[in-house]
């Protein structure tokens, strides 16, 4: 049984105006995204800023208005439910975000933080919950004694961990991780990808794993889905993706992303001229006439891709 | 944009009318009322004061007499008329000392501005120094200090000590009406609380503008224009200046508002024959009618307060733009 | 090979709690005519307080530069504003990170182009229009007229970030300095802009200092490399000799950190502890000591010197001898 199903989401957003503040129009942020994931799994969601992957995350956590759409997470429909505090589902999805400095209260002890979850959900004793804290904080390679610091005396890697800990103090089963790793420096995101990696194989854990870096994504994810303009234009495996890439805009972006190879250079420039012109001059091909996203078609097991 | 315009108008006559109540209500439910006042020590046949409150219709069931206030204000824009002041009605015995108030207003509003403007920008140029740490110590004081305290001081010192001012009135009651000395008399009797009002006023200015400069320096689009080669003297005109303003203009609506009712102590110290002088009075004679009308015309001045400022913020700032 | 620039011993101090400390310490480089030279590094390493030192533009009260900045033999360094003004803009241009804020949200974007041409040129305002107009052309606009009438919050970021290139190219300045010009954009257009930047480089025929933390837009852009750490330049090469033959132990690090290195299933190279904060580092000895403890301390200078490894190829600290990455 698959771990989340996200059938045909919408997410809308009105826009109101005129004298008497009606609505007037919709965004469309998400538009129509259907997708599963088995327990364990990394399902990259892989898009440009604006593309609607960040509000997919918000929607299956309930953080925003599903307009029309259902999830369903372990065999259960949870669409109605998704907003209720305190509901199960709640404990078992949680999130990691990309701003590391605002993500954490500033006027908390990362005692308090890693154990506000627990604390809405579980009794414990403040002896019990000490240790809850200082396992969780061991797990993501932090001496106990940070318990009683706050997060100003850490550094972005491990605010970032703190922020690992939090989210799997309840031990969910899916973490959905919106560009976790985008504000930092490279060798500290070695680190708290690493981190990812040995808690997911701990515990078991999916992620929904949010980010416009393809590298990153490569290295992480087995699945992936390309979004653009609020659907998936491409879903499949990695391999699939970036060795085959069906959808000009799935093209597009993986020739965009430079290479650390310096005698490449004029080949990848080459490349990634001849793809925009198709992707400017053939769009027809690819794009309805409006402009939208194709239904997703089945190229093979593995691999869909939005195509007419 | 004039659709928002209308929006915000309309949602103010429920917001108008609600403040009616409240403010009418309010009143009524304070001991007493405008006959009491003036009859309350004196010893008036209790039958005439009684046949006074009926002949005034202040006998009648309170909702009957708030219908009827509203009434006639949405119909002739009829407040009333004054309890005390010989009858007369309420819009000329405001509309009368309005034009006082509005003359200290603006004035006031001047004063602000002329000190605000090179204080702010002096004190955020020259940053960490001795002038900067005077202005801010300057912001400090008046921002403690009772108006009444200074109002007082000055009164003593310019009007009383050194006779530089009138020290109470408009004008100069003997003058010919119109005549240039007249003018000059009128401008002489607004100097002082004018400028004890916007010594007072200004330094919420000069705070907010210190800060925006501030923060406008070390903005990137500063450090760009730094990077063209822009001279620092242009810098401020073209960058700083104008995009520190902003928070002012969307807050000088509120602050004409704001002149309007802080005025109350400035006219009543200097005997100022305003607004603010006509509230005081209005209440301790418990004068309803007037005081009730001065509520609502406060209430009215800021909400389009409000309006026009973010009416100006859209027209120097590009990046809103009303549907 | 003519040098352009050259920085000779730059010190660049910021007041911390009425201390001052080096955040780029004594670096020395040149920069050559027609080159475009990359400076790498994570946050905290100093070079983009490097790239503003040569522009001069810190705030004076909480900055103090030292050394000599000779740019075609002049030191700017001593430079009064004024003379400094008639530098910027005029012979370096600056390209900065984020188009957003980088550009003032009230002033149309034709004003902001025609700023340096006021300053810089004896054009009439109509010249100054038909440049702008022009230079929005060039980097590659496709609607100049009514761009030129635009504010920024009217154009996406690919778009602002081309303005901001224009404001820089307006007045063809010799040098082109550019602080992170992508970090703040998507992939696509990330690749855009970097075209743009390379193409624009060979039409005007001017030299480039890039700043960037990401070593793929190094790979794809430079001649030239310098990978700065915590303030010092610590390998300096050509750019396939960088990625062909990474000396240092920190490049090397940097080099196995990148996701897209990795073959699948292995880890991610992570490089231990911190960048320390300026306040507390420590200034002698091989500064990224702490963070292979499995080192020897022996294999360390006490005092770092710039050994030559090839061509054009230096590498501070004598640890690049005997260095292996933990698990190698």
């Amino acid at each position: 049984m698959p771990l989340l199903e996200v059938k045909d989401l919408k997410v809308h957003y009105p826009i109101r105006g005129g004298i008497l503040n009606r609505v007037q129009r919709y965004v469309k942020a998400v538009d129509g995204v259907s997708f599963t994931m088995e327990p364990g799994e990394t399902l990259g969601l892989i898009g440009e800023s604006g593309c609607g992957k960040t509000t997919t995350g918000k929607a299956i956590l309930g953080l925003c208005h599903i307009t029309s759409g259902q999830i369903v997470f372990d065999g259960e429909d949870i669409t109605k439910q998704v907003k209720k505090n305190r509901s199960p589902y709640r404990k078992s999805v949680q999130m990691i975000f990309q701003d590391v400095f605002s993500s954490l209260n500033p006027r908390k002890r990362v005692m308090d933080i890693i154990a506000e979850p627990i604390r809405n959900f579980e009794n414990l004793t403040p002896l019990e919950e000490k240790k809850r804290v200082e396992e969780l904080l061991g797990i993501v390679g932090m001496s106990p004694t940070v318990a009683t610091k706050y997060p100003f005396e850490f550094s972005g890697g491990q605010r970032q961990r703190i922020g690992l800990a939090r989210a799997i103090a309840l031990k969910p089963r899916l973490i959905v991780a919106d560009e976790p790793v985008s504000a930092l420096d490279l060798s500290i995101q070695a680190q708290v990808l690493n981190y990812l990696v040995d808690i997911q194989e701990e515990l078991g854990l999916a992620y929904l794993f949010i980010s416009h870096d393809l590298g990153v994504v490569k290295y992480m994810c087995k699945n992936l889905a390309i979004m653009h303009n609020s659907r998936f234009v491409e879903f499949g495996t990695s391999e699939h993706i970036y060795e085959n890439p069906a959808h000009i805009y799935t093209k597009r972006l993986i020739a965009a992303i430079p290479d650390v190879d310096p005698t490449k250079r004029d080949e990848n420039s080459q490349r990634r001229n001849a793809i925009n012109d198709e992707y400017t001059n053939q769009r027809d091909k690819y794009y309805k006439e409006d402009g939208s996203v194709y239904d997703l078609k089945q190229l093979s097991e593995k691999h869909f891709v939005a195509l007419p | 944009m004039w659709k928002t315009v209308v929006r915000r108008l309309l949602i103010l006559i429920p917001q108008l009318l609600f403040i009616s109540a409240a403010v009418f209500f309010m009143s009524q439910a304070m001991p007493g009322d405008a006959l009491t006042g003036v009859f309350g020590e004196m010893d008036v046949d209790a039958q005439i004061i009684e046949e006074l409150r009926e002949e005034f219709g202040l006998n009648d069931p309170l909702l009957q007499q708030y219908g009827r206030w509203v009434w006639g204000i949405v119909t002739e824009f009829d407040f009333g008329r004054t309890l005390t002041q010989g009858r007369r009605p309420v819009t000329d015995l405001i509309g009368e000392r309005m034009a006082n108030s509005v003359r200290l207003a603006i004035l006031t509003l001047i004063f602000q501005y002329a000190l605000a403007i090179p204080l702010g920008v002096i004190a955020a140029r020259r940053r960490g120094t001795v002038i900067d740490k005077a202005i801010v110590l300057y912001t400090f004081a008046a921002m403690a200090m009772p108006t009444i305290v200074l109002a007082l001081l000055m009164l003593f010192t310019f009007g009383f000590n050194l006779s530089w001012f009138p020290i109470r009135g408009s004008v100069d009651v003997l003058l010919e009406t119109g005549s240039f000395a007249y003018f000059i008399s009128r401008i002489h009797h607004l100097i002082l609380p004018s400028i004890t009002a916007a010594l007072l006023g200004t330094v919420f200015i000069i705070n907010i503008l210190r800060s925006e400069i501030i923060d406008a320096q070390n903005s990137d689009y500063v450090t760009t224009a730094r990077s063209k080669g822009v001279p620092a003297g242009r810098i401020y005109s073209k960058h700083i200046l104008r995009n520190s303003a902003l928070p002012i203009v969307s807050m000088l609506g509120f602050a004409v508002a704001g002149l309007f009712t802080g005025s109350i102590f400035i006219e009543t110290i200097f005997s100022y024959p305003g607004i603010g002088q006509l509230f005081v009075t209005s209440i301790t004679t418990r004068d309803f009618p007037v005081s009730n009308a001065l509520v609502l015309m406060t209430a009215f001045l800021i909400a389009m307060g409000a309006l026009i400022g973010d009416v100006l913020l859209t027209v120097v700032d590009p990046r809103i733009r009303v549907r | 090979m003519e040098k352009l620039l050259e920085l000779k011993n730059l010190t660049t101090s910021f007041r911390i709690q009425g201390e001052f400390h080096a955040a780029v310490d004594g670096i020395n480089l040149h920069i050559n005519k027609d080159e475009i030279f990359a400076i790498v590094g994570e946050s905290g390493s100093g070079k983009s307080a490097t790239a503003v030192s040569i522009m001069k533009l810190h705030n004076p009260l909480f900055t103090r530069v030292s050394g000599e900045v000779l740019f075609n033999g002049r030191d700017l360094l001593p430079l009064k504003e004024a003379e400094m003004n008639k530098v910027r803009g005029r012979e370096i241009g600056m390209i900065f990170q984020d188009p957003l804020n980088s550009l003032n949200p009230l002033m149309k974007i034709g004003a902001q182009i025609e700023e340096s041409l006021i300053h810089h040129t004896d054009f009439t305002s109509a010249e100054r229009k038909e440049r702008a107009i022009e230079l929005l052309n060039q980097v590659g606009i496709k609607d100049p007229e009514r761009t030129y009438n635009s504010y920024p919050h009217e154009l996406s970021g690919g778009m602002r970030q081309r303005v901001i290139i224009a404001i820089a190219i307006a007045v063809k300045p010799k040098l082109l300095i550019a602080d992170e010009p992508t970090t703040a954009l998507d992939v696509t257009i990330q690749a855009q802009i970097l075209d743009l930047i390379r193409d624009l480089q060979k039409e005007i025929g001017s030299s480039i200092i890039m700043i960037t933390h990401d070593l793929g837009v190094v790979a794809e852009m430079a001649d030239r490399v310098a990978v700065m750490y915590a303030g010092q330049i610590v390998e300096i090469a050509p750019i396939q000799e960088l990625f062909q033959n990474p000396k240092h132990p920190y490049t090397r690090s940097l080099l196995a950190a990148m996701p897209s290195n990795i073959v699948e299933g292995e880890k991610l190279n992570a490089i231990e502890g911190i960048v320390p904060p300026l306040q507390n580092m420590i200034r002698q000895g091989c500064r990224f000591a702490p963070r292979i403890p499995w080192i020897d301390a022996s294999e360390h200078e006490e005092n770092p010197q710039y050994h030559q490894v090839g061509e054009n190829h230096y590498v501070l600290c004598s640890c690049h001898k005997t260095f292996r990455l933990k698990g190698e």
